[in-house]
């Protein structure tokens, strides 16, 4: 499902027009992107849990290089699904 | 941190921004969730434009050990949600390390040595150059780099370089060292600026008096003291008792033994076990952690060693305080040097006193930025409040009062 087909849908079910859909999805992602980048996190009902996670350092071998180099540590976002999501869709097979 | 956000608050947010009711703001997004979830199952993947997309993906029939029992399991094919960050959040969100970048070990045995080995053999060995024994001799800029890298990081996203003095010294000096791979705990400094969007610096440069820290923590050091010596004390207290009662109950065993009463001694015996019990609850209540030393390696420095021994990397001037009298720069450790380190029995919960530490901990992180000119100091002394507020009124002679009214106001 595009973008632009989660917008025509949602505005179907809340009666509104796409433009001030999208305006409202548009406002929820980037409050949920501030509040993870503040590393805070959050749960959405039914949906899941969203947080950040500090990757430690890595040492990798690069093999064009064949030298060993050393990966900086990184904050990454993390999904867990809630539980009704993961239930609901296990066994669903999509086109 | 790992605060969370509970969701009335997040709806909270979300309705100011859009100034809509917040039952209005719980509608949308329940039924934005259950698009979601409808477009999962008709098409295996939503995605959500400058966020991330959701998928589907199927797992095929694998085994497992159950992770309670440790039986070998046979996990069913199912699917399994997935969420990918698109590039927008995956930046904003690392933004704190954006400047990080990979380091190539010029002189790696083990890459000599196994050429054609993969990574996986070779477990993760974090090294820094900041901290490697060699800089100590060579007084060169290396040494300084560290501590004014965090800036760095941040200034070309917040603030107007022509405000920075000395930025482009600053720049040429980044660029001398042969390693682009810069020291973590900076990103201490980068959380906190991320905290303050927009944010305008605007110099205060006042010294604060080394002496005066200096003091203090002797001072305070000096109470823990006490308060130790105190539960001391009362141990031999109860040593004495216990002792007394010993008398007591063989005397009374020797003069009573013609009635054959072999009762007695059991009696005072049994006085003696409570008092036992809550002597020891004393010593585990009040301010012990346990403490154990260890001795720093080739790549570690405070944030690692706060990750690695607390799981939160934010405790680390808690190591810094507990060190204060080997470690002088916090962002410099040196390998060889030994480091006390606190074990706390419950990191979620800290003690009273633990908090404290940290927040001294804080404390001296932000006394020794300041010392050293450096802007963000006042975002360490705002950071010592989140762990422990009284500390400011503790503090408060020592600190520049417009550090504290912004520590206290953000």
């Amino acid at each position: 499902m595009t973008y632009t087909e989660l917008i025509d849908q949602l505005s179907e079910e809340l009666n509104l027009s796409k433009t001030e859909t999208k305006y409202l999805v548009d406002e929820l992602v980037s409050e949920l992107t501030e509040q993870l980048g503040q590393g805070y996190s959050f749960t959405i009902p039914d949906l899941g849990t969203f947080k950040t996670k500090i990757k430690d350092v890595q040492k990798v071998y690069n093999p064009h290089h064949e030298k060993f180099m050393l990966i900086p540590p990184k904050r990454v976002v993390e999904f867990h699904p809630g539980k009704n999501l993961k239930e609901n869709l296990k066994h669903i097979n999509p086109q | 941190m790992t605060e969370k956000t509970s969701f009335s608050d997040l709806i909270g947010k979300i309705s100011v921004r859009v100034e809509k009711s917040d039952d209005f703001t719980q509608d949308f997004i329940r039924e934005l969730v259950g698009i979601i979830e409808t477009g999962l199952r008709s098409s295996g993947s939503v995605s959500i434009s400058g966020f991330g997309k959701f998928e589907l993906r199927w797992m095929d029939e694998r085994n497992g050990t159950h992770p309670q029992t440790g039986d070998d399991i046979t996990i069913p094919a199912q699917n399994k949600v997935e969420f990918k960050p698109y590039k927008s959040l995956r930046e904003y969100v690392n933004r704190p390390y954006a400047r990080m970048k990979p380091q190539i070990l010029e002189d790696t045995p083990e890459g000599e040595t196994e050429p054609g080995t993969r990574p996986a053999a070779i477990p993760p060995l974090p090294v820094y150059e900041g901290e490697e024994p060699d800089d100590e001799e060579r007084d060169d800029p290396v040494e300084d780099d560290p501590g004014d890298d965090p800036f760095q990081l941040e200034d070309p996203v917040y603030t107007d370089e022509a405000e920075i003095p000395g930025k482009k010294e600053k720049d040429e000096a980044k660029d001398t060292p042969p390693f682009p791979f810069f020291i973590e705990e900076q990103d201490e400094e980068d959380e906190a600026e991320t905290l303050e969007d927009l944010l305008i610096e605007r110099p205060s440069p006042v010294k604060s008096d080394v002496d005066e820290l200096v003091l203090d923590f002797d001072e305070s050091r000096l109470a823990e003291q006490v308060q130790k010596e105190g539960s001391y004390k009362w141990s031999y207290i109860a040593a004495a008792i216990v002792g007394l009662l010993i008398v007591l109950a063989v005397y009374y065993f020797l003069s009573d033994q013609r009635d054959s009463e072999i009762n007695l001694p059991e009696v005072p015996e049994r006085e003696m076990e409570p008092e036992r019990l809550i002597e020891e609850n004393d010593l585990n209540g009040i301010e012990e952690t346990e403490l154990i030393a260890i001795i720093i390696e080739d790549g570690q420095n405070l944030w690692n060693l706060a990750l690695n021994y607390f799981g939160d990397p934010y405790l680390w001037p808690w190591i810094y305080y507990l060190n204060s009298d080997k470690v002088e720069n916090p962002n410099l450790v040196y390998t060889g040097t030994d480091l006390t380190i606190p074990i706390p029995s419950d990191v979620e919960n800290l003690l009273e006193f633990e908090l404290e530490q940290i927040a001294f901990g804080y404390v001296s992180v932000y006394q020794w930025y300041r010392e050293h000119n450096h802007e963000e100091a006042r975002y360490y002394l705002w950071a010592a409040g989140i762990y422990n507020s009284s500390v400011f009124y503790r503090v408060e002679d020592r600190v520049d009062p417009e550090d504290l009214r912004f520590a206290r106001n953000r």
